[in-house]
């Protein structure tokens, strides 16, 4: 019985030597160096959480929404939830549209909530259809205050999080609900919610689409509202947002030899830290894990 | 089963297994000589359905067959992939 423990031992450790990975990078990563712009607070204030990550920013106004030159200097622009970004895009969209689209071929980042839909609808029409929008414009302002058990739809979130439900909390009355999504448009979370005058509904709840180099996130729910998913979900953006491009790198090397995409897994780590990512799959056949940081 | 350690470049790495069962994997990373906090890392797991030849899901083949720790964690299904960080600074 003893021989077999040892046995047992020096397999695991063979084991484990055989897949270890030695990765020299030899460039630094800093997150100082992403620049962050958010709106004024209005009903959301992400900036808020940004503070309680410990990332810095810059507020942005409305009108310098406007300007490319000026959008560009952000790797990534938050616009809060709040009803004069509502009536301002409504306003302005046809001079905003363009200039947030340039922006985001060209690599930029937007993180909208709730209210903030009115940049979605105005510059990626395409991309989220929202709640009764062919009917009326504002129709979609239709969501009720509730706590929804969220699922997350997203492998590579429900990875990072350990977890494949998380609670939302929609903490007022007439939220932007999103009806559904087209294939292009990826989900993170999805869930049963409260919706005047329907009762229950399965919605989209968070959901991130690609236009050119960048993307664009869209959340119905208040970060602000949130508890620590939000600061989670935050930071696994956050992580999306700087490893974008040697994932991009990674991923076409992936789908070039055949394999489709399982689980994307976004992270940061720390000195002597080990993280821990349990992964299903599905189906027995070829499975490559890679794994991919900054330097050379 | 096929356990493969890339050489090419000096950063990205990875562990392919052929013929992998379906169950459950734990990926396992640990930071080594990391000099910033959240040294920021993406991982990616591909899959090609159904390119097994055994329906069954028996034990898939190694380029170290040898390596019965290898096949006793698999018969766990349960596989630690041990992915280590070294950072070194400019």
């Amino acid at each position: 019985m003893r021989k077999m423990g040892v046995f047992l031992g020096l397999m695991l450790l063979l084991n484990l030597l055989s897949l270890s990975v030695i990765v020299t990078a030899e460039d630094e990563y800093d997150f100082q160096d992403l620049k962050f712009a958010v709106t004024p607070e209005g009903w959301d204030n992400i900036g808020y959480i940004l503070e309680k990550l410990g990332y810095s920013y810059d507020i942005i106004l409305f009108d310098e929404l406007l300007n490319l030159t000026y959008v560009s200097a952000y790797d990534v622009i938050f616009i809060n939830c709040a009803s004069d970004v509502d009536y301002y895009f409504q306003l302005h969209g046809d001079e905003a549209g363009p200039v947030l689209n340039s922006y985001v071929e060209a690599g930029g980042i937007i993180y909208a909530s709730d209210w903030a839909y009115r940049v979605i609808e105005e510059t990626f029409d395409d991309a989220i259809k929202f709640y009764g929008e062919e009917i009326e414009d504002n129709l979609c302002k239709i969501g009720q205050a509730c706590n929804v058990s969220a699922d997350v739809v997203d492998p590579g979130f429900a990875a990072y999080l350990g977890d494949n439900i998380v609670t939302v909390e929609f903490n007022m009355d007439a939220w932007v609900v999103m009806e559904s999504v087209p294939e292009t448009t990826k989900q993170y979370l999805s869930g049963v919610v409260e919706i005047s005058g329907e009762g229950p509904m399965d919605v989209p709840i968070t959901v991130s689409f690609s236009r050119g180099e960048g993307y664009v996130i869209f959340t119905s729910f208040h970060y602000e509202a949130q508890g620590p998913m939000a600061e989670t979900l935050m930071e696994y953006l956050v992580f999306k947002a700087v490893t974008e491009d040697i994932t991009s790198t990674v991923e076409s090397s992936l789908t070039g030899e055949g394999y489709d995409i399982a689980y994307d897994i976004r992270g940061g780590i720390n000195q002597d830290e080990t993280k821990d990512y349990n992964i299903e799959i599905d189906e027995s056949g070829d499975t490559k894990f890679v794994l991919d940081c900054y330097g050379e | 089963m096929e356990s493969n350690i890339s050489g090419e470049g000096a950063k990205q790495k990875y562990v392919e297994i052929s013929d992998a069962s379906a169950g459950t994997y734990t990926v396992s990373i640990t930071g080594f000589n990391v000099s910033n906090e959240n040294e920021p890392f993406t991982i990616l797991i591909g899959t090609v359905a159904g390119s097994s030849d055994d329906d069954n899901g028996s034990e898939p083949t190694s380029t170290s067959p040898d390596t019965p720790g290898f096949e006793l964690l698999t018969m766990m299904v349960a596989i630690v992939i041990a992915l280590i960080l070294l950072k070194k600074k400019k």
